[in-house]
């Protein structure tokens, strides 16, 4: 017995040691990394370059095939290349607001294709030359063979169902409609590509138009080996090494990559030698990871990846610098209008006026926000700030007194009950907030979440279902709910909405090519159709964010997870030395 | 003995076929198919799509039964179907994801057994006193520790104090043992302390419950030592059932482990589940339920079949 | 009554984990008197001004608030309430799930049996976290959804035993006699089997208390539990828990620890029940110490060193 006592102790006193000597290095390690983030702080303004070293990014979602005319996905523009590219350097939200549909062609720069294009409006041709020095990648199928006018042919030509190739019908594309208005592409010879335009077609929209569709290149080899991700290779500066489904992606430097950075003309790119895309379920693991420093960088478009509470014990870490961007996706309750009492469009004014928007805002934690006021229409996401007209944002602040007013006057003085589904990528706090300001004015709410998405767009199909659905920033895009809304998809009309005056206004709205044009096209909806705004808003526009640890260098806050731009900011950027 | 196996054997039929029967039934009556997911998902992207078109292309535009037969008949032709989602086989999927949900449900028996056999055969040696009191109390308490919780501090803590996060990359254990098992780790030893609780306290019911036998009494009687008697008679007689035990909480270990997979990231079966499941995509979940069930049912008819085989007092009926 | 006796006597602990299940159900029934800020058509006051205040900081909340500006304490007993329901009603139902399908299998016997024993076997080797997954995502979330999906897997597949004791029972001398004076097989059942098979129906019911709590935890964290504003536990650390660990962890810890005791109290109560009933662990040299034994022993070995002293002697 005494042994063993003897041996607790022993073992007691081993772990104290080693708690406290983990303890001091911890805090000389905190000490030595806080001085280092001052110094990387400095690096990452006047570092240099460095080749070298690997990086561990979050990817939201992997896709399990690789053909390059499927692969609208961003992790696969690490090694297939398009033809032209968004300019990287413009990429920040105060240039252009990249989310507002096709990009003018000033803002877009050659990738494969060279600068100098000839456009013949009355031929209705556009000649292309393709740079003269890109490779594949080594390897199977096409073992480094250098990139001819032929590879483009092919890669439109299946998109297109020309030239001999069968049609390649392609889902989950918002782009592919473009490519209608060509009608033949063709090489001349090796680095000429001529493509022709429909009768008509033409012009400065449609030129931008073409250039902005995301055609991966590759080449015809790819028909005929096993089409797994071994063989999915490109022209691009990172080599698929590994792959695990539903997990993580390994990508290594390749090697004889053609492009040069811009910033310093005698650097080849890329630098970093391995990047590794990792799918994390779990946020709290995302959490761990980014505190530990073993993940670089996270975002997701349009989304939060983590919350903003979550965010800030990272930030308390100091392991990295966080990026903020507008979003422009604010929450909202989405009403059955043909059904009462939401009918009635003194109730949704009164609901309107029953939450405190301000408030809402400060509790998600989001300081010097936008806030909107004013009945939501689908349209409000592609307005930027300070364009509403004043009619709408003085309308509807906070007011419980009015709003009990209108519902006495609309007929519901005790206030009504209603159900509200949400999706589960919704903030359910959020709206159990807006339910108890609901409350303080008598309307009671009965959250529900639908397990999937799905469910609950197929029961806010059903015209008898009471249930609401609502909670936008998580899955739909604006401009598809609002079709979904309004009856104009494979979507039954769920909302009630069979206003053709309405629906071509909001299709004003994305036809729109400029962003001048866009925001004019939906204040014009906000003045004419108030009655058929169909949500209360009830939060402002949040920011969205990346999260770049310390160890990277050369990044000045680009948005990184959008379209090739995982490509063009990864492959330009470095790990500090030291780091 | 021949004749006995060949009965259980013939009763594994009809008990699949009813499997396939629930797993195919629950999956229909759940609300929602593939066909709204799809085009929820295009839909999203701004695209038209013709719902009926699709239901086509999936197979699902045929009356219920008609679509369980033809599942059926092919699943006995070995052919799982393909994904509706995933652009690959049923079998690929699983023989890709099970193996990962295999390992990380035997490195969980693995650690269960280390705490819980000695352990267990200590309580019974120290039957009713102090100590065995304080390791029973602690097992049940690996018992009732919500695992998803624990999960959450072990992961957090640690890359808050020391700077130390799990690796979330998979690796094949034959690639890269080092980094696997650093992955597998910590989600193991947390799904082995409930597991271990659970053995512990059999291990000890059964140890005591031999020592209750004549032989040990007799064992006793000629003066053998505890140690002995412990090791050489209790401990190796008890052992068949704690056997029995383990082997029917496989089927629990690699289809109950959604949540560790989930927070620890692993790719594996459960994972797979749940997000076939949330998608409908109903030739993965049949396909994976299925196999999983077949793998828990010959686990336990060789169990079964080992026990009655070591212990001849049972008779085989 | 005796039972009771013997629990606190000699199952002092159980004994405890009964008054704390005991507790946790006068919590239960009576959350809407005892909570300090009981709730509003079905939901706990929310505000944003008093949102994340520190447990013990605030004596009009004494476990703090969480986000919303809800009182902890308040949503920690409704959250008792809704484990509770769930506790009591899954282990009703599938109770007499197990007796129904069990006692009825071995009665009738036969074909039926068979078939039966096939359900049973199949229901039983589908991982019961899927079907649970399976039949929450066919049902939606809810509390009356999820004692189903909690009972009905586990009411199938635990009718196994109770068919096995109750084969046992029915081939007994008295079961045969009854059937000599024109019995009926439920005549059987109710009058003869069941009292038999009792001891076996509530150890089961007892040690399954305690994973109930668990499961209903597990499932929330699947996203497939109660539904939304529902006060639970599990959702509390699911949701705010999990996301907070660093500005608010008592969000996390409190809860956590609930369920821990909550469970622990009902598994450590099913142990002594099972003790108590088990027919196997009672009497004979069942309760023997081993301590004891080698007493014994060492004094039989002592006095029959001594009976052979004299004849070493000689």
């Amino acid at each position: 017995m005494k042994r063993y006592v003897s041996l607790l102790l022993a073992l007691s006193m081993m772990l104290a040691l080693a708690a406290c000597g983990s303890n001091s290095t911890g805090a000389t390690d905190t000490e030595s990394s806080s001085s280092a983030t001052t110094a990387t702080e400095t690096a990452a303004s006047s570092g240099e370059p460095q080749y070298g070293g690997s990086v561990t990014l979050y990817y939201p979602k992997f896709y399990n095939y690789f053909d390059p005319a499927m692969s609208n996905e961003y992790q696969y523009s690490f090694w297939y290349e398009t033809l032209w590219v968004i300019d990287w350097q413009l990429n920040d939200s105060d240039t252009y607001s990249f989310d507002a549909g096709a990009v003018p062609a000033e803002y877009l720069q050659g990738q494969l294709a060279t600068d100098d294009y000839t456009f013949d409006e009355t031929a209705g041709t556009l000649t292309v030359t393709l740079r003269d020095d890109v490779k594949f990648q080594d390897g199977e199928p096409y073992n480094g063979r250098a990139l001819v006018a032929s590879d483009v042919v092919w890669s439109y030509s299946r998109l297109l169902g020309i030239n001999g190739e069968t049609k390649i019908s392609v889902d989950n594309y918002d782009w592919t409609s473009t490519l209608d208005m060509i009608k033949n592409v063709e090489a001349t010879d090796d680095h000429t590509v001529v493509f022709t335009f429909n009768d008509g077609m033409a012009n400065t929209v449609s030129l931008a138009a073409l250039m902005n569709a995301k055609v991966n290149i590759a080449g015809p080899e790819w028909d005929s080996c096993p089409q797994t991700w071994e063989y999915a290779k490109g022209t691009g500066p990172y080599v698929l090494t590994n792959y695990v489904t539903d997990n993580s992606m390994t990508l290594t430097k390749n090697e004889n990559y053609y492009d040069y950075d811009e910033r310093y003309p005698e650097n080849k790119l890329p630098y970093i030698d391995t990047i590794n895309l990792v799918y994390i379920a779990d946020s709290a693991n995302i959490l761990a990871q980014a505190m530990s420093g073993s993940l670089d960088w996270f975002g997701e478009n349009g989304k939060n990846v983590l919350t903003y509470d979550q965010l800030e014990q990272l930030d308390a870490k100091s392991t990295g610098t966080t990026y903020e961007y507008m979003s422009s996706s604010p929450a909202a309750i989405a009403l059955k209008v043909t059904q009462e009492p939401f009918n009635d469009i003194r109730v949704r004014q009164a609901m309107q006026y029953a939450i405190d928007l301000s408030a809402m805002n400060q509790y998600m934690g989001v300081d010097g926000d936008v806030v909107i006021p004013g009945l939501w229409s689908p349209t409000l996401s592609w307005s930027t700030v300070g364009s509403w007209s004043d009619d709408l944002t003085s309308q509807y602040t906070y007011d419980p007194d009015k709003a009990k007013e209108l519902l006495t006057e609309a007929g519901y003085p005790d206030g009504f009950t209603f159900e509200l589904e949400l999706d589960p990528t919704a903030n359910l706090e959020l709206y159990q907030m807006a339910a108890s300001y609901l409350q303080a004015v008598g309307i009671t709410v009965d959250i529900t979440v639908a397990p999937e998405m799905m469910e609950a767009v197929s029961h806010s199909q059903d015209y008898t279902d009471v249930r609401q659905s609502a909670g936008y920033g998580g899955g739909f895009s604006s401009y598809s709910l609002a079709l979904m809304m309004t009856g104009d998809s494979a979507m039954p009309n769920a909302y009630g909405h069979e206003d053709t005056e309405y629906l071509a206004q909001l299709h004003a709205v994305n036809d729109a090519t400029s962003a001048e044009e866009q925001v004019a096209a939906a204040q014009l909806i906000d003045q004419e159709f108030p009655a058929k705004h169909w949500a209360i808003l009830i939060d402002g526009m949040q920011p969205t964010y990346d999260f770049v640890s310390n160890r990277i260098g050369g990044y000045n806050g680009e948005k990184v997870y959008y379209d090739q731009n995982m490509r063009t900011i990864w492959s330009r950027l470095w790990v500090q030395s030291g780091s | 003995m021949g004749k006995y196996v060949l009965k259980r054997v013939l009763l594994l039929i009809p008990t699949i076929f009813l499997v396939c029967l629930i797993v195919f039934a629950l999956m229909r009556a759940v609300p929602g198919d593939a066909v709204d997911s799809i085009v929820t998902r295009m839909t999203q992207s701004g695209q038209t799509v013709d719902a009926d078109a699709v239901r086509h292309k999936l197979g699902l535009d045929v009356p219920a039964a008609q679509q369980f037969f033809n599942w059926l008949a092919d699943a006995v032709r070995g052919n799982l179907g393909d994904s509706f989602f995933q652009f690959d086989t049923v079998s690929n999927i699983i023989a890709r994801q099970l193996p990962v949900s295999l390992e990380l449900g035997i490195l969980t028996l693995i650690f269960a057994n280390l705490i819980s056999i000695p352990l267990g055969l200590f309580c019974a040696a120290k039957q009713d006193s102090i100590p065995d009191y304080t390791v029973r109390i602690i097992a049940v308490i690996f018992m009732a520790i919500p695992v998803f919780w624990l999960a959450t501090l072990v992961l957090f803590y640690p890359a808050q104090w020391w700077d130390y996060s799990p690796p979330v990359q998979y690796v094949s254990f034959f690639e890269d043992p080092l980094t696997n098992l650093q992955m597998f780790l910590i989600p193991s030893i947390l799904g082995a302390l409930a597991q271990a609780g659970m053995q512990l306290r059999i291990v000890r019911t059964m140890v005591l419950d031999t020592m209750r036998q004549d032989y040990i009494r007799t064992a006793y009687a000629k003066g053998v030592n505890q140690t002995h008697v412990m090791f050489q008679h209790a401990f190796r007689n008890s052992m068949i059932p704690v056997i029995t035990v383990i082997g029917f909480s496989v089927g629990a270990l690699i289809g109950g482990n959604v949540v560790l997979e989930n927070i620890f990231n692993i790719p594996g079966i459960g994972q797979l589940l749940v997000t076939a499941l949330g998608q409908r995509d109903y030739p993965v979940v049949q396909g994976s339920v299925l196999v999983m069930s077949i793998f828990v049912m010959i686990v336990n008819l060789i169990v079964d079949i080992a026990y009655k085989w070591i212990d001849p007092r049972i008779k085989y009926d | 009554m005796t039972l009771l006796k013997d629990l606190f006597q000699k199952k002092t602990l159980g004994g405890i984990c009964l008054v704390i299940l005991i507790i946790f159900l006068l919590l239960a029934i009576f959350a809407d008197v005892i909570v300090p800020t009981p709730m509003v058509d079905g939901s706990l006051s929310k505000s944003v001004k008093d949102s994340l205040i520190a447990p013990f900081t605030n004596w009009s909340h004494p476990l703090g608030t969480d986000r919303l500006g809800q009182d902890l304490l308040s949503y920690m007993i409704y959250g008792a309430r809704t484990s509770v329901i769930l506790c009591v009603c899954c282990t009703i139902l599938s109770t007499i799930m197990q007796l129904v399908i069990g006692v009825l299998s071995a009665v009738f016997g036969g074909w039926f049996d068979l078939i039966v024993q096939r359900v049973v076997d199949a229901v039983g080797c589908i991982p019961m976290m899927l079907l649970l997954l399976l039949m929450m995502s066919m049902m939606g979330n809810g509390i009356p959804q999820l004692i189903i999906a909690l009972a009905v897997p586990s009411g199938i597949a635990g009718s196994r035993m109770v068919r096995s004791a109750a084969i046992s029972v029915k081939d007994s001398g008295y079961c045969n006699n009854s059937d000599l004076l024109g019995g009926t097989a439920i005549w059987k059942s109710v009058k003869h089997v069941v009292p038999n098979i009792m001891p076996l129906i509530i150890i089961n019911a007892a040690g399954s208390l305690g994973s109930v709590v668990m499961m209903e935890a597990s499932m929330n964290f699947l996203g497939y539990g109660v539904s939304a504003g529902t006060p639970s536990w599990g959702a509390l650390i699911t949701g705010q828990g999990r996301e907070m660990l660093f500005k608010a962890p008592w969000l996390c810890i409190v809860p956590g620890l609930a369920i821990t005791i909550l469970t622990f109290s009902a598994c450590m109560f099913g142990d002594a029940i099972r003790d108590l009933l088990d027919p196997r662990l009672k009497g004979g040299v069942g309760s023997y110490n081993t301590k004891k034994l080698d007493k014994i022993l060492r004094k039989l070995d002592a006095s029959s060193a001594k009976k052979n002293k004299p004849n070493a002697a000689a």
